[in-house]
């Protein structure tokens, strides 16, 4: 029965297996369950089914032109002149395979997009040059007249440098000291001339874009190492989500990125910024889709606790718990999915059934022993986020943990089935779990359903804004089930059985490594994903040694030939 | 390919006494510049401009996703003066107006339904998953409004304006279900979504002054200076990239150069506009937070302010978003309290809520027609006249994903090229059919439209006859 295209990993369990089987005789989903390649299900076994082994030699990934996030823009325009400037409004990130930083790597921009640069650059540098206090920061001169070419060109040699993050080309700096000349003969004004010339640096795509070539060392056959302007920028843009500062220019122009110490006492300084949470805090907002806790569809008619700050609470809430284990008191990330350790203000307090902090704001809480709650599944954010308006949904909360936290697949669900729930019946109300018997009895629906509901069921004591409850449909409500052969009495049980599943760990690597490279990883990275995980056991499980271990890696050095 | 024209697009430029040129900054090829249509320029019918030139005709898309229920919706009888069905009633007074097409098929399905049957409707070709985790689906093509649009599109200010009505769209599963508008696979086109956003895009800077024309405005020959400089830094970044990131710096490129083509526009022209452009004034700021959303009211501003940036000639190309695929949207109806695409899927029985949310989408599409029929062209008609707007769907049925008998409407008869007011029952062709005949009644002069590749022929050398003239 098997085919190289259905790869059924061995952790399954019998029922499972047999649903494949009469699915696979129906012909209709086919590969239930696919790991990325590398690593397979523990548990001994063939794991997937692949036809070709990863190659055990590393290939860089193609270069691309990675665009600035929206939020790196905005970021940047700070950095370059100060927090008073106005930061205008740009169209919104588009999210590719999870991450802003994949879709700004791939996608082309819009023509809207495009006027919204123009704009948005004339308003900046207009806002810029009309202050007095910016100028005098960032213009290394005093002007001698309306027009002064020496001052021109020192300004674009210096703030030149801070934009395009390396230093301008000849041609470069005529053509931009040729715009301010113009401007600031035109209007009159000299500050004007830069004005333009700042609103053109602005809108340049050696701006708006990062150009990762590198040079060819021989090391990788079609690899180049990146020169140090451009590792400055990966390493800024990753850690900081926003553009190096002078010093990492110095470092690059010094030469000093070239080495692994000195590239590492750079990511070290950068980490230790408080900028430096930022990258990472915008990884974990993705990787959970945090966004989308600014307009939750839960109604307050029916979530009596759903306020219009609850969404933005639990936002804050997650990223406060991954900013402690991280940043805090780097402990084992793994503690993420089962600890106790959380963040809550008053609302999220009503929420959880646990004292508000005094003052206000936000505290720190570590939930007692006793409590139904323990770690990343149970925070409001993710429950919230994986439900209906109106009901939990065990099916949405099973996928993401299969897709987002365990890098699996669940293929669609077909065309032309039926997919409604059966409603209650005579019988009187049925609890969420009769309800998804539904999916059972049907075999094109099990095959994938059977990997979904069951470990969202765990979750079930968590209603659709995550407050506690015991009763479904005026019945006890029966969390246990079992992920991929491990069982589970609760919600606790499910998180312990999260934490340690063979998958979690590689796949939250993946994840870092998806977003810091803005790709999804090719088959030549497998063996650095494969290192990477290595050595993050070894180390504990801490983030911030992942984080340097990949700055190090040749994934994040190189970059390779574009078709 | 950057630098490159359509080499007909001037031939195709509308012919005005003060016709001005911009000079590509590195093509160094030659730009036509539309300005509005003075009725004196018209030839005696009012059919063409007085040297033969045609008027101009165009193309618009309205969406909504998870389809309809076919059974309820199809029209009762077939040909002029169709009865509705039920969920078909809300446009029983534009009925004149609007043809429906029933019966047609996606030639290519595949997968949930969603993205292959948004794929095909929107783009006439076939999707592509570029990974199955995270699930990322985009098309293979570029989206029919922007195959118009570089035929219709190259001599107004925008050469296409994309608009999205609800605040929901589910974009977490690729670039398929979040968008309607795509330059090319991996180019979507944002849409606005802001009345007063919207406004500034096309009015702000659109001043029509008849009479003595008003002193240049130095400011714009300086942002010009501008644009020159990043054009420049463009086509010294392209020969040193891959292919894939030429075509991204090809969008944007394009994208400065429509910058230029408006500025050149802001120059006084001294002319008159067109008989019923009138720019409005600047909309209220809307606000809608709820997780219900008031959907109609920001249809209604959109829709005026769209249709008026028509009439004065801003765009000949539209698309608009009123759900996305998969429409995760909360309809303003009571008891609707999830979105609905959860409730396409677990609402039982004969669906009442999915059908109040259909009644009310087909409502909104009326709005839509009404507008564009409430503007009186200069050639006798309205402007709907001048128009096709196309309304489809991602499924035919939301609830079973189904990818036949598509829900089809098609508004406007692209200045008596299609026929309007009939319901035409398809024995099941492709969709690509109709997709054919709307790019061709605006003028797009197609032998073959679809996907011709190596995974699949689903391309069509004829449109359906039913609906031409």
């Amino acid at each position: 029965m098997r085919t190289s295209s259905m790869q059924v990993p061995r952790c399954l369990h019998g029922a499972l297996i047999r649903a494949v089987l009469v699915m696979v005789a129906l012909g209709s989903c086919t590969g239930v369950i696919k790991e990325p390649p590398g690593r397979g299900p523990s548990g001994g076994g063939a794991g997937p089914s692949s036809s070709s082994p990863p190659p055990t030699m590393f290939v860089p990934a193609p270069a691309t032109l990675r665009r600035l996030t929206s939020t790196q823009y905005r970021n940047t325009l700070k950095q370059l002149f100060g927090d008073s400037i106005a930061i205008p409004a740009l169209e919104p990130d588009i999210i590719v395979s999870g991450y802003s930083s994949v879709g700004a790597s791939t996608l082309a921009i819009s023509p809207r997009r495009t006027e919204q640069y123009e704009t948005d650059a004339l308003a900046v540098a207009r806002d810029a040059m009309s202050r007095d206090e910016i100028r005098r920061v960032i213009v290394p001169c005093t002007p001698a007249g309306v027009t002064d070419e020496v001052c021109v060109e020192k300004f674009l040699v210096q703030f030149g440098r801070r934009v395009f993050r390396r230093p301008l080309a000849a041609d470069e700096i005529a053509r931009y000291g040729m715009v301010a000349s113009t401007a600031s003969e035109a209007l009159g004004d000299f500050w004007r001339g830069l004005e333009y010339a700042i609103s053109g640096l602005l809108q340049s795509p050696q701006f708006l874009y990062r150009r990762e070539m590198g040079t060819a060392d021989g090391r990788y056959a079609s690899g180049r190492r990146l020169d140090g302007y451009e590792l400055a920028s990966r390493l800024s843009f990753f850690l900081w989500d926003s553009t190096p500062d002078d010093r990492l220019l110095d470092a690059a122009g010094a030469g000093s990125l070239g080495s692994p110490t000195g590239l590492r006492a750079e990511a070290e300084r950068l980490l230790a910024a408080q900028a430096g949470r930022d990258g990472l805090l915008r990884f974990y907002d993705e990787l959970f889709a945090l966004a989308g806790l600014e307009d939750l569809v839960q109604l307050p008619s029916i979530y009596r606790l759903r306020s219009d700050t609850l969404g933005a609470s639990l936002r804050s809430e997650a990223l406060r718990v991954f900013e402690d284990a991280v940043f805090g008191q780097e402990r084992d990330i793994r503690e993420l999915v089962d600890g106790r350790r959380t963040f809550v203000n008053a609302e999220i307090a009503r929420l959880y059934g646990v004292p508000a902090p005094p003052g206000g704001g936000f505290g720190p809480v570590d939930l007692p022993e006793s409590s139904h709650r323990a770690g990343i599944l149970t925070q409001g954010a993710f429950l919230a986020l994986q439900a209906h308006s109106t009901s939990t949904s065990p099916t949405r909360r099973g996928k993401f943990i299969r897709e987002r936290l365990l890098c699996q697949t669940i293929p669609p669900p077909p065309s032309n089935v039926v997919t409604a729930l059966p409603p209650d019946g005579a019988g009187g109300p049925r609890t969420m779990r009769q309800k998804l018997e539904a999916h059972r009895e049907n075999a094109v629906c099990a095959s994938c359903h059977s990997v979904m509901d069951p470990i969202g069921l765990g979750l079930e004591n968590f209603d659709a804004i995550g407050v506690w409850r015991t009763m479904d449909a005026g019945q006890v409500i029966d969390a246990s089930g079992d992920l991929d052969g491990v069982p589970f009495s609760d919600a606790r049980g499910l998180a312990r059985a999260v934490r340690e599943h063979q998958s979690t760990v590689p796949c939250l690597v993946r994840n870092l490594f998806r977003f810091a490279g803005g790709h999804m990883e090719t088959a030549g990275e497998e063996p650095v994903i494969t290192a990477l995980v290595d050595g993050f056991a070894a180390g504990g499980y801490r983030v911030r040694g992942l984080v340097l271990a990949l700055i190090d890696s040749p994934a994040f050095l190189y970059s390779g030939d574009s078709p | 390919m950057i630098g490159s024209r359509p080499s007909d697009s001037s031939a195709r430029g509308i012919r005005i006494p003060r016709r001005t040129f911009l000079r590509g900054a590195l093509s160094g090829v030659a730009v036509g510049i539309g300005l509005p249509i003075l009725e004196a320029m018209l030839n005696r019918g009012g059919t063409a401009h007085a040297d033969g030139t045609a008027l101009p005709r165009r193309l618009g898309i309205f969406f909504w996703g998870n389809g309809v229920h076919p059974d309820r919706w199809r029209p009762t009888t077939i040909g002029p003066d169709w009865m509705p069905g039920e969920q078909l009633v809300p446009l029983a007074p534009l009925k004149s107006r609007v043809t429906v097409v029933t019966g047609m098929n996606n030639p290519a399905p595949e997968g949930d339904g969603h993205g292959s049957g948004a794929a095909a409707l929107l783009t006439g070709w076939g999707f592509k998953t570029i990974s199955a985790t995270p699930k990322n689906l985009a098309p293979t093509q570029e989206s029919i409004d922007q195959v118009a649009a570089k035929k219709i599109g190259t001599t107004t200010a925008f050469k296409s304006l994309e608009l999205r009505i609800t605040r929901r769209v589910h974009k977490s599963e690729g670039l398929l279900y979040g968008y309607v508008s795509f330059s090319g696979p991996s180019a979507p086109n944002e849409p606005e979504g802001d009345p007063v956003n919207l406004y500034n895009r096309i009015f702000a800077d659109f001043k029509p002054s008849p009479g003595t024309p008003p002193p240049v405005d130095a400011t714009v020959a300086l942002r010009k200076s501008v644009l020159d400089a990043v054009l420049a830094d463009i086509q010294s970044l392209r020969g040193r990239v891959g292919a894939s990131d030429r075509a991204r710096l090809e969008q944007h490129f394009e994208g400065i150069r429509a910058i230029e083509t408006r500025l050149e526009q802001m120059k006084p022209s001294g002319m008159a506009p067109p008989m019923s452009c009138i720019p409005p004034s600047m909309p209220a700021p809307f606000s809608d937070t709820g997780p219900q959303e008031q959907l109609a009211a920001r249809m209604k501003v959109m829709s005026e302010l769209l249709a008026m940036a028509l009439a004065c000639d801003r765009t000949r190309v539209f698309t608009i978003q009123f759900t996305g695929s998969v429409a995760v949207t909360v309809y303003p109806i009571p008891g609707f309290s999830t979105h609905q695409h959860q409730l396409s899927h677990e609402e039982p029985g004969n669906q009442p809520l999915m059908h109040q949310s259909i009644l009310y989408t087909m409502k909104e599409f009326g709005t839509l027609v009404s507008a564009l029929d409430a503007h009186s062209e200069a050639t006798g008609g309205t402007l709907l006249d001048t128009c096709a707007v196309l309304a489809t769907s991602d499924c035919a049925e939301g609830r079973s994903h189904i990818q036949t008998d598509y829900p089809i409407l098609i508004a406007g008869g692209a200045r008596g090229k299609l026929r309007m007011g009939i319901h035409h029952r398809s024995n099941g062709e492709s969709t690509n059919k109709v997709l054919f005949s709307l790019l061709n009644a605006v003028g797009c002069n197609l032998t073959e439209f679809g996907e011709k590749s190596a995974i699949r022929d689903i391309s069509v050398t004829s449109g359906l006859s039913a609906i031409e003239i």
